[in-house]
């Protein structure tokens, strides 16, 4: 569980490195940005499953890893998706649920570090549900 | 722990009374802490994790989707709007790329409203018999899920997810509890019409869960189960004899091999397969019953007949300990027109008929479960893979509507004549997004109501812990007693 938390952090890591690079190349960093959203929305999928399972394990080094990447991915999907409010675009309510998951996530890694799993599968229960909202609000015809 | 010591645990803990102990003492929710005993009887009874307000499920599939709005969600505004397109407001936050596209509200003529009992709840003229047993029901008119076709979003309303592969709820009550019969299945699929129901088998397969947990179909007619007849050539003494020889042979091996847990899972099998030769006929046998009784569940018409054998099965696999019996609606015998409450085109003549066939035979088996001191102990669920639109398809029908629609229980453990939640006025959708309840949270809801936590009925699949909730549910506590 630990090694696949580990894997999964290079994983972001790497992906970070990504949009560095990219950012710098303004002419195809439009493109390149939503390709890595679709990335990065899958490895926050992948990340919330092995969370659910480490808590329901009470693993809580692993459980805590996992907790502490959905932590950073959630600052760069409400990042991302506050550019896109100043840009015009109507995506206050992805805001709005991406800093609750922001705030989610912290919580289940102060449940976490106080031993507290039942409090954690909770929370991580209702970051799921947050994330299936706002997938629901912002589906594609 | 060396190999003496761990194969006398395990002896000790799965053939003795140990085994009985441990198998109570850890109820089987995680499979890295399932027992020897289990692994040799994994059907074994297994305590919830708190006391549980019901024994039984019998989850009542609406097959085909019927149009809630049709029968218990009563809009005034809509009957007003019929025939004016569906303001901007009302479409907001869903996918309405259905098939069908949207089109004018409709209503139709020949439908009236009325409330009754206690608690007022509003029944169409399609229900008239469900609605005089309005005060026992707990409605759910803020249920969402995802739409898709019937088959996906009927895996869905089973599984919890849109692909194959996860267990049916049943298979995860089995699991969890164990049966409580020895000599039925813990889980049994009923059905009515000339075949099984559409996407089949999947819908009650027990996924990565061990096959043991599946839901066995049942067939209409008196032979339920294919292949479990003795066949005309051989004796009741035969078949004894030829399986007490087996079961000396395989006890043979069985002491060589003390480890073996499969050998012995299959030597239970065996004599699982011979008593419910007898017992499996033996529940469904209607013989015994009252005319009064067969008349209750309309068995005496031609369109409820089918329907109503299929309730009266269940109330009688419920007396027999039955955990969950899964009631797929069909058709009335003989009928091959309308198979479902699939209604694209002509709601009338689809939801005439179909409301017909089940309205009856449900009104029963509540009045009977209730006579019989039952329905305390036992969780009727009308449910569907999702809804029907408030606008019109082919002029007098409805397109599919996953995102609010009406879904009740009624049971032990239960507010009853109470409602959760609300559609918007015209019934498109959840009026208020923080009262929808998916199917995740009926799944907990009604695992909470066996007594079970959703979040401690774990099992280990590759690695990781999974649970019926998938990563969701919750329970909705507002409609618990």
């Amino acid at each position: 569980m630990l090694f696949k938390s580990m894997r999964n952090l290079v994983v972001v890591a790497l992906r970070f490195m990504t949009i560095a690079v990219v950012g710098g190349l303004l002419a195809v960093g439009s493109i390149a940005e939503t390709e890595m959203d679709m990335d990065l929305m899958q490895t926050i999928e992948d990340t919330n499953d092995s969370l659910s399972s480490n808590v329901a394990l009470e693993e809580g080094e692993a459980a805590i890893a996992d907790a502490k990447i959905l932590n950073e991915l959630f600052g760069v999907v409400e990042g991302h998706y506050t550019k896109e409010v100043a840009a015009g675009g109507d995506f206050a309510e992805a805001v709005d649920l991406s800093s609750k998951s922001i705030k989610l996530t912290a919580d289940i890694i102060d449940q976490l570090n106080a031993g507290d799993f039942e409090s954690a599968a909770n929370s991580a229960t209702d970051l799921a549900r947050t994330c299936k909202t706002c997938h629901n609000f912002y589906k594609e015809d | 722990m060396d190999n003496k010591s761990r194969r006398d645990f395990l002896k000790n803990s799965s053939l003795g009374v140990g085994g009985a102990a441990l198998a109570s003492a850890i109820p089987g929710f995680n499979v890295s802490a399932a027992s020897a005993a289990e692994l040799i009887d994994p059907l074994a009874p297994k305590d919830p994790h708190f006391p549980a307000k019901i024994k039984s499920v019998i989850w009542l599939h609406q097959n085909g989707a019927p149009s809630t709005l049709d029968l218990y969600d009563y809009k005034p505004e809509l009957v007003k709007q019929a025939g004016k397109g569906v303001p901007d407001s009302f479409l907001k936050g869903i996918k309405t790329s259905t098939q069908g596209g949207v089109n004018e509200l409709f209503v139709s003529n020949n439908r009236s409203w009325k409330q009754y009992g206690e608690s007022g709840a509003w029944f169409s003229n399609l229900l008239p018999n469900l609605a005089q047993h309005a005060d026992k029901l707990t409605f759910i008119k803020s249920s969402v899920t995802i739409g898709a076709t019937h088959d996906i979003s009927i895996l869905k309303l089973n599984t919890g997810d849109l692909n194959p592969g996860r267990p049916s709820l049943g298979a995860w009550i089995s699991y969890a509890l164990g049966s409580a019969n020895p000599d039925l299945p813990p889980y049994v699929v009923l059905y009515n019409g000339a075949s099984e129901p559409r996407a089949g088998s999947v819908n009650w397969n027990s996924g990565f869960l061990p096959a043991v947990y599946q839901g066995t179909a049942f067939r209409p007619g008196d032979s339920p189960i294919y292949y479990l007849d003795r066949p005309e050539l051989r004796t009741a003494l035969q078949q004894r004899n030829s399986l007490d020889l087996l079961n000396r042979l395989n006890k043979l091996g069985a002491e060589n091999r003390p480890l073996d847990t499969e050998l012995k899972a299959r030597l239970r099998s065996y004599d699982l397969a011979d008593r419910m030769q007898v017992a499996a006929p033996e529940a469904v046998d209607l013989s015994k019953e009252t005319d009064a009784t067969k008349k209750l569940y309309g068995i005496d018409d031609a369109i409820t007949g089918s329907y109503g054998t299929s309730l009266l099965r269940a109330r009688r696999l419920v007396e027999r300990g039955v955990r969950f019996i899964q009631v797929v609606s069909g058709a009335p015998d003989g009928e091959t027109e309308i198979t479902s409450w699939d209604a694209h085109d002509d709601l009338d003549k689809n939801h005439g008929l179909m409301a017909k066939m089940v309205d009856k035979p449900i009104a029963g088996l509540l009045e009977d479960l209730k006579s019989r001191g039952l329905l305390e102990s036992t969780l009727v669920v009308w449910t569907s893979e999702f809804s029907r639109t408030p606008w019109g398809e082919s002029g007098t029908g409805r397109d599919h509507n996953p995102w609010g629609y009406t879904q009740w229980m009624a049971g032990g453990g239960l507010k009853a004549g109470f409602t959760y939640g609300a559609t918007d006025e015209l019934g498109v959708q959840v009026a208020d997004k923080d009262t929808a309840v998916d199917t995740y949270d009926l799944h907990a809801t009604v695992l909470h109501l066996l007594g079970l936590n959703h979040l401690k009925t774990t099992f280990i699949n590759n690695g990781r812990s999974e649970r019926p909730t998938v990563v969701f549910g919750k329970v909705v506590k507002d409609i618990l007693a």
